[in-house]
């Protein structure tokens, strides 16, 4: 244990008094995400995330699209079916949803009034006030210009009679709507999604490179000739440096909080337990296949090398800088593989949701189990290079 | 009982043989030195040696031990590699704590441990508080050397000890490791300096490509490899072709532009020579006696010189 302890005590010291690791590894994913968060995280001018369901499928129903459309203060999304409008609803994507039945564009060109279904999404009761506002106004807009285009072609044609009167009523108000708060949990925003990734960030570098660097760098500098000829065992070795790199890793993660709470002021739930729980799993199956990493490698460049690729590649599919739904099915497959991708999931829901560690247990279980099988393999594989490879 | 016995030891780098049939003994408590120039294979036998590189055929015993048997303890061995010796970016202070942490050695018993290192080597609070990538050469050699000592060896095997440093702190270094060897710690060292193994080791074996050529203590091989003793005679530059000329009967060789020597010439001829330059108007500025260095031996033995650096 002792040996153990030594190993990881330096090999921490080292990465600490080494200013480019300290760069690389810890100011600049947080620089990262302090700028990301400006870029994309501000709150300027306002626009609203519609989401219309479309059930009438009526040129009228076109038409009530294109107003929204119109408008520069909104964005709108058109949803295929049901199902895709309660997924986003129930993550809060967007901001308001509205429902198009079928027979609106019959009712209105018979002159009966239409009804349009509207959720508003009420995460932000600021922003849920706006949704209902706009809304409103533009559905008040069609409505008036429905009515006088009527009225102009009663004065024209000169006709008015019962019937008449009746449409004349409906179409003061042609379209009405139903609003519907959708009350939630908060609503994720970018900041908030960037400090989360961040997180994971670590389980790249500072877990993963880190490992396979503290291999390489002694096997570079000769030091673990030196290292061998102690009465130290491989797998003390391999324990040694893996408490190094996690204990940096959480010291990063932790780090990141400390930074990034003060600055961005994000709306999280702060579950150390859980949350260093997962951050250690993250960071060991990150470790780990920076040890294996370091070990088949035969030269020392290409082992530093490959950590450094595979790390900067992962960062895309392990859900840091944007939501891993993002990308295309054949890519979303690959992430099912990456156990940081899981780890940093679970970071978010605990982070994020408020969820507890049991929540997400088959994840939990999944990663464990990853990491104790590359452990295993992990001290093999190390054990052998240290035997042949001549040092 | 040998300290460290080799039996013909073979390795071979792809289809080069670096170690042909080497077999050496090193008694418990001699300075033993490995003397061959740049290339000859003193960094690979040692890292056999010490376990750190296999082998193609051969055995070695450390204390009688077989260094693939479980029996064998490596705990007994400090090494000093020929370079890269040290954590770089880690004080000389945590670099002889790492070490101790790796040996096991109890807070107790290193304070001890230190404390006299820190006497013997010279090592000052300053110095160890100094990162290692700060430091001079020296004191690089010193720190390594205390991280090998920690664990208190009966064996440490040097690798090059004092290549790249200054004369002065070269000679500090003999000193350091005589003083050692009089503890009763044995030691194996290589050199490509001939004074190193004349001066400080009791027995040498002369390594060349791969091959040893001759084993003894220094005053042996100079004997038996040194040839004989010859006349170095000093002259202004200008007079050398004539004397050259003038000394053909006894085979003279120009060694500099301005020195001649002559083998086999000793004391008593000097003044038959003085004598015969000066009458053709030569100016000797000095004669001098050379007896037979290992750098003869090994010129001797190979038939090209042993060079330095
Ligand atoms: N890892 C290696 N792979 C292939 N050849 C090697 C390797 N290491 C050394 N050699 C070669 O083996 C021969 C012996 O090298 P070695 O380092 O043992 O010599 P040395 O006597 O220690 O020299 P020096 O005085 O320069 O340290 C040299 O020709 C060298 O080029
Ligand atoms: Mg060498």
């Amino acid at each position: 244990m002792k040996r153990i302890i030594s190993v990881a005590k330096y090999d921490l010291k080292m990465m600490l008094k080494t200013k480019e690791v300290l760069f690389w590894n810890i100011a600049f994913p947080i620089i990262l995400m302090l700028l990301f968060s400006a870029i994309f995280g501000g709150s300027g001018t306002i626009t609203i995330d519609i989401g219309i369901l479309d059930q009438d499928h009526s040129d009228m129903s076109q038409l009530i699209i294109d107003v929204f459309n119109q408008t520069n203060v909104t964005n709108i999304v058109i949803l295929k079916d049901n199902q895709s409008l309660y997924d986003k609803l129930s993550k809060h994507e967007l901001d308001a949803y509205i429902i198009i039945p079928r027979g609106t564009g019959k009712n209105i060109t018979t002159g009966f009034q239409a009804e349009l279904k509207v959720y508003i999404d009420n995460s932000d009761p600021n922003v849920a006030d706006i949704s209902t506002g706009i809304i409103k106004s533009i559905l008040d807009g069609f409505n008036s210009r429905t009515r006088s285009m009527f009225e102009e072609y009663i004065k024209n044609s000169g006709v008015f009679n019962q019937t008449m009167l009746e449409h004349m009523r409906a179409y003061a108000e042609a379209i009405k709507a139903k609003y519907k708060p959708v009350k939630g949990t908060e609503r994720i925003q970018y900041k908030e999604f960037i400090l989360t990734g961040i997180i994971g960030y670590g389980f790249l570098f500072s877990s993963m490179v880190t490992a396979t660097a503290s291999i390489v760098n002694e096997r570079k500098s000769g030091t673990l000739k030196r290292l061998m000829l102690t009465p130290i065992k491989p797998i003390e070795i391999l324990l040694g440096k893996t408490f190094g790199a996690l204990f940096s890793t959480l010291l990063y993660t932790f780090l990141v909080l400390a930074i990034g709470i003060p600055l961005l002021q994000p709306k999280i739930h702060l579950l150390i337990p859980d949350l260093t729980i997962v951050v250690i799993l993250g960071s060991l199956s990150g470790i780990v296949i920076g040890l294996i990493i370091s070990a088949i490698f035969r030269t020392t460049e290409g082992a530093s090398g490959f950590a450094i690729i595979i790390g900067i590649f992962l960062q895309w599919f392990i859900g840091i800088w944007f939501p891993l739904e993002m990308l295309p099915p054949y890519l979303r497959q690959l992430t099912n593989y990456i156990p940081m991708a899981y780890a940093l999931d679970v970071v978010r829901a605990i982070l994020l949701y408020g969820d507890t560690i049991l929540i997400h247990l088959t994840e939990t279980l999944y990663l464990t189990i990853f990491v104790v099988i590359l452990y295993t393999l992990g001290s093999i594989v190390l054990s052998k290079m240290l035997k042949t490879i001549e040092v | 009982m040998y300290a460290i016995e080799t039996i013909d030891v073979v390795k071979y780098y792809g289809k080069a043989k670096v170690l042909d049939n080497v077999s050496l003994k090193v008694y418990e408590g001699e300075i033993y030195g490995l003397l061959g120039p740049n290339g000859a294979g003193k960094s690979t036998l040692i890292e056999i040696i010490l376990g750190l590189r296999s082998m193609d055929s051969g055995e070695i015993k450390i204390f009688g031990e077989s260094i693939t048997s479980r029996k064998f303890n490596k705990r007994i061995i400090g090494y000093v590699p020929q370079e890269h010796l040290l954590y770089d970016n880690l004080t000389g202070l945590d670099n002889i704590k790492y070490f101790a942490g790796l040996y096991g050695v109890k807070s107790t018993e290193f304070k001890k441990r230190l404390n006299t290192l820190k006497e013997f080597l010279g090592l000052d609070e300053e110095l160890l508080k100094k990162d290692v990538s700060k430091m001079s050469g020296g004191q690089k050699r010193r720190i390594a050397l205390a991280t090998s000592l920690i664990s208190n060896p009966k064996l440490v095997i040097m690798d090059e000890p004092t290549t790249g440093l200054d004369p002065n702190i070269r000679r500090e270094f003999w000193h350091l490791i005589t003083e050692l060897n009089d503890k009763g710690i044995t030691i194996l060292l290589t050199t490509h300096y001939m004074e190193e193994a004349d001066e400080l080791c009791d027995r040498v074996s002369i390594i060349n490509k791969g091959k040893i050529l001759a084993t003894g203590t220094p005053q042996e091989l100079k004997k038996t490899y040194g040839g004989v003793e010859s006349l170095i005679i000093k002259m202004r530059s200008k007079f050398i072709e004539t004397a050259k000329t003038i000394l053909e009967p006894y085979t003279p060789v120009v060694i500099s532009e301005d020195s001649i020597r002559i083998q086999g010439l000793t004391e008593r001829d000097i003044p038959e020579v003085r004598s015969k330059l000066e009458g053709a108007g030569i100016w000797v500025d000095g004669f001098e006696i050379r007896r037979p260095s290992l750098d003869d031996v090994f010129i001797n033995l190979t038939g090209r010189r042993l060079e330095s650096e």
